[in-house]
C-alpha cells in the first residue's frame, strides 16, 4: 500500500482521483467475476456421480 | 511517510474508493449475468445428438435449462413437431456410437416434419432431463410430444431423482413448472420428510442466486466453450482436464464390436438372471388358479405416483414406453415368471393410460442380438425401438390434431 501510494502520490491530485476511483472499479469488478464462478462451483456436488445400471 | 487526510484509515490505502469498488463489484456481476444470459440464448452444441459421458454430470458437467432449451430453439422450426425425448441410459443410446443413435433413426423415420432432440441421462427417471425441458417449453412449442422410458412399476418421483433433480430445482425457482396440486404436494412431502433444513437452504439460496446471476449458465458456456476448470473421473489428468468440453468427444462404445460373452459376461449372468427373475416378484401376489395380483399398496402407490408426474394438460401428449430385458434372459424364465412379468406389463400400461398419458412397451419379438445387454440397445434394436416410436409418435400426433392443417402454430 504504502508503495501504491507514494508512487501515485507524486501524480497530479485529478488523475490521482481519477486512477483510484478507474483502479477500485477494476477490483470490483475482477472479485465480482471469481464470485460468480464461486458460487458457480459451490453449487456443484461434491461427491462425484458414477453410474451403475440396474 | 506520507500524511494522510483527514479521517483516512493509516490501514488503507487512499488509492481504494470503496463506493467505486461496490459499484465496480454490482457491474461485474450485472455484466457476467449479461453476458450468461446472451451465450446461453444460442445453442453452443453444434451438431447435438445428446448429453454423452464427457458432457453429462459423470464429468462434472451440468446442463442447464437455459442450455437445453436453446439447443430445442436452434434446432427445431417453427413448422415442426418437437419430440423430446427423455428416459434413462436405454434412451440415451449407450452402446450406440454418435453414429447410431436410437434417436436418429427416430428423426429419419419421422421425417422433416419433426424435430426429435434425446435429453435421456443415464440414471435418470421419465420426469427428469427431458421431461423438465419439454415442459418449459409448453407454450413455445405446444405441438410437441414427450417420449421416455421407464420399467413396470419403477420409480416415477415426480420431482425426479438425483443427480439430475436440480433442473428441477432450476425450473421450479424460475416458475417454468406448471402449478399442478398432485405433484406440489409430492414436492411438499418429500421436502419435508427426506430433506434436512440445511439441504432446502441450500437450494433456496442456490437456485434464488442462479436466478439472478446466472452463474451456472455462464460457467458451463466457458467450460465448454473455453476452459474446463473441473476434474472430473472422465479427464483426471491434465492437460485434457482442462480441455473446453466440445473437444471431449462422444466416444460411446459401440455393442456390436464387442464379443457377445463380454456384453454378457459368463461371471455376472447369475447376478443379471436374479435381477430378471426378480423383475415384477414384488409387486405381485399368486392369486387363484395361478393368476398374478398386484398389490394394492403397489398398485396405489404407483397410480398416485404417475398421476403426480406431469401435470394433467400435458399427460395427453406424454408416451411412456416400458423397457423389456434382454430375451437371453426372460427365455430363461419360468412360465409362471413369465406369466408375471406379462402382468405386469399390461398393469403397469394401464395405469398411465388411466392417468392421461400414451403408454406402451418394446422389446417384445427382440432377439438377443438387438440387446448389448440386458438392458440396452445394439443399434440393431435401436432402430426397432426407433420404428416403434415413430408409429406412436405419427399415432398421437394425429390424435392431437398436430398435423391437422389447421392445428395451432408453434
Amino acid at each position: 500500500m504504502n508503495f501504491l501510494d507514494d508512487t501515485l502520490g507524486r501524480l497530479p491530485p485529478v488523475l490521482q482521483k481519477a486512477l483510484a476511483h478507474t483502479g477500485s472499479i477494476l477490483v470490483g469488478i475482477v472479485l465480482a467475476v471469481l464470485l460468480h464462478y464461486v458460487l458457480y462451483r459451490i453449487g456443484l456436488p461434491s461427491k462425484p456421480f458414477i453410474y451403475v445400471a440396474f | 511517510m506520507s500524511e494522510l487526510p483527514p479521517g483516512s484509515s493509516p490501514h488503507r490505502s487512499r488509492f481504494f474508493k470503496p463506493w467505486s469498488f461496490a459499484l465496480g463489484l454490482a457491474a461485474g456481476l450485472l455484466l457476467c449475468s449479461l453476458v450468461a444470459r446472451h451465450v446461453s440464448r444460442r445453442s453452443y452444441h453444434e451438431g447435438f445428438t445428446r448429453f454423452y459421458l464427457g458432457i453429462s454430470p459423470e464429468a462434472q458437467y451440468y446442463p442447464t435449462l437455459d442450455e437445453m432449451k436453446a439447443i430445442v430453439r436452434s434446432n427445431c422450426r417453427p413448422d415442426q413437431i418437437l419430440v423430446v425425448v427423455g428416459g434413462n441410459s436405454i434412451f440415451n443410446g449407450v452402446g450406440q456410437p454418435p453414429g447410431s443413435v436410437w434417436t436418429s433413426a427416430l428423426q429419419n423415420e419421422l421425417g422433416g416434419g419433426f424435430y426429435v432432440v434425446n435429453f435421456a441421462f443415464r440414471g435418470a427417471l421419465c420426469t427428469d432431463g427431458g421431461a423438465i425441458v419439454a415442459e418449459a417449453l409448453r407454450k413455445e412449442y405446444p405441438r410437441q410430444i414427450y417420449v421416455a422410458n421407464t420399467s413396470p412399476f419403477g420409480a416415477v418421483a415426480p420431482h425426479g431423482t438425483e443427480p439430475y433433480r436440480y433442473l428441477f430445482w432450476e425450473a421450479q425457482a424460475r416458475g417454468e413448472m406448471e402449478s399442478f396440486a398432485p405433484r406440489d404436494a409430492a414436492v411438499s412431502h418429500f421436502r419435508r420428510y427426506y430433506m434436512k433444513w440445511g439441504e432446502r437452504f441450500d437450494i433456496w439460496a442456490r437456485e434464488g442466486l442462479d436466478r439472478i446471476l446466472r452463474f451456472r449458465d455462464l460457467w458451463n458456456w466457458v467450460g465448454f466453450n473455453h476452459l474446463f476448470t473441473i476434474p472430473s473421473m472422465m479427464t483426471p489428468h491434465l492437460p485434457e482436464a482442462m480441455w473446453p468440453r466440445r473437444q471431449i468427444p462422444d466416444a460411446e462404445t459401440d455393442f456390436d464390436t464387442i464379443p457377445f460373452d463380454l456384453r454378457f459376461r459368463p461371471e455376472i449372468r447369475a447376478a443379471e438372471m436374479n435381477i430378471v427373475s426378480g423383475f415384477s416378484r414384488i409387486f405381485y401376489t399368486e392369486g387363484p388358479g395361478g393368476a398374478w395380483v398386484l398389490r394394492p399398496a403397489t398398485a396405489k402407490d404407483y397410480a398416485t405416483n404417475v398421476r403426480a408426474a406431469f401435470p394433467d394438460d400435458l399427460k395427453p401428449r406424454t408416451l411412456i414406453m416400458l423397457s423389456r430385458n434382454s430375451p437371453f434372459y426372460v427365455d430363461q424364465l419360468s412360465p409362471s415368471e413369465r406369466s408375471r412379468d406379462e402382468q405386469a406389463y399390461r398393469d403397469a400400461i394401464g395405469l398411465w393410460r388411466k392417468a392421461g398419458c400414451a403408454a406402451s412397451e418394446y422389446g417384445t419379438g427382440y432377439d438377443v442380438l438387438d440387446f448389448g445387454d440386458r438392458t440396452h440397445l445394439t443399434a440393431k434394436g435401436g432402430k426397432k425401438l426407433a420404428h416403434t416410436v415413430a408409429d406412436l409418435v405419427r399415432s398421437l400426433s394425429d390424435k392431437l390434431g398436430y398435423t391437422h392443417l389447421n392445428s395451432p402454430p408453434p
